[in-house]
């Protein structure tokens, strides 16, 4: 029996199966080398779904406590509280919070900037 | 984060239930069945993306899902035990050609499910002829047939 040897990999789990095909005499398309290295990447698209999700849950794609800040006038009348990172055609939070100088009842207007609300359409 | 957090808790729950609910609750598929999993998965849909349309949050919730799958099969290797408990044994429902009436009540099977099994896997037409019938983990009956 013929058998294929594959130096391409280093795997210590497959360090005793050199084999390229499995049954010898099975009309099969079977390829032992191909499919571990597809297991060595399939291990690595975990990791990086791992890493993905722990990315999610530190904050780091918005919706989150720990993704709030806030930024404040010099007066401190106007204080806003936003989200650091935002998601496309996804609702964004910011908060205006207006303490105002005088203790008077009337309006209060909020000015904003059209760069800032032409991209938000 | 709420994303994840969503997709967790809505697979956990899921999970869970139909633990509790029983494996022939999906497991034989009549036309009911069918709609009754499809309103589940709106549901369920509604309750995980909420009115986050964006493609972050809908791969965020994929991601959750499959990612827990993949962690709990990783455990279910590493502590077997987890197995029997996350999705269930075997139980066996007839031996040579006698049903065990105690276990098919408690198990909510009847003689007409497993008939049904034996015509439709081995086109047999008679309880004698079941040697054995096992209700498996994944809700469907399988049969072995008596030797002729």
């Amino acid at each position: 029996m013929l058998l294929g040897v594959s130096l391409s990999f280093i795997d210590e789990e497959i360090a005793h199966d050199f084999r390229s095909h499995m049954a010898n005499d099975l009309e099969i398309q079977d390829d032992l080398p191909f499919q571990h290295r597809h297991w060595r990447l399939q291990r690595v698209g975990w990791w990086v779904i791992a890493c993905i999700l722990a990315a999610g849950l530190l904050g780091l794609f918005g919706h989150h406590p720990l993704s709030r800040t806030t930024a404040q006038t010099q007066d401190g009348t106007l204080l806003v509280t936003y989200d650091r990172f935002g998601r496309a055609t996804s609702d964004a939070e910011v908060i205006l919070t207006v303490t105002p100088t005088e203790q008077e009842e009337g309006t209060f207007r909020v000015w904003f900037d059209s760069d800032y609300l032409e991209p938000c359409g | 984060m709420d994303a994840i957090v969503r997709g967790f808790m809505m697979y956990l729950f899921l999970l869970v239930l139909f633990r509790i609910a029983g494996r022939r609750t999906l497991g034989q598929m009549t036309n009911f069945d069918f709609v009754l999993l499809l309103i589940i998965s709106e549901a369920t849909q509604n309750a995980m993306i909420g009115n986050d349309f964006s493609v972050t949050n809908g791969i965020l919730v994929i991601l959750s899902l499959v990612g827990l799958d993949i962690g709990f099969s990783l455990l279910k290797q590493r502590f077997p035990v987890l197995n029997r408990h996350l999705d269930g044994l075997p139980l066996v429902l007839v031996e040579q050609g006698r049903p065990v009436q105690a276990l098919m009540r408690k198990s909510r099977v009847d003689e007409q499910d497993i008939l049904f099994s034996a015509r439709e896997k081995h086109g047999l037409e008679r309880m004698e002829q079941i040697k054995y019938a096992v209700l498996e983990t994944n809700g469907g009956i399988s049969i072995i047939p008596k030797a002729e």
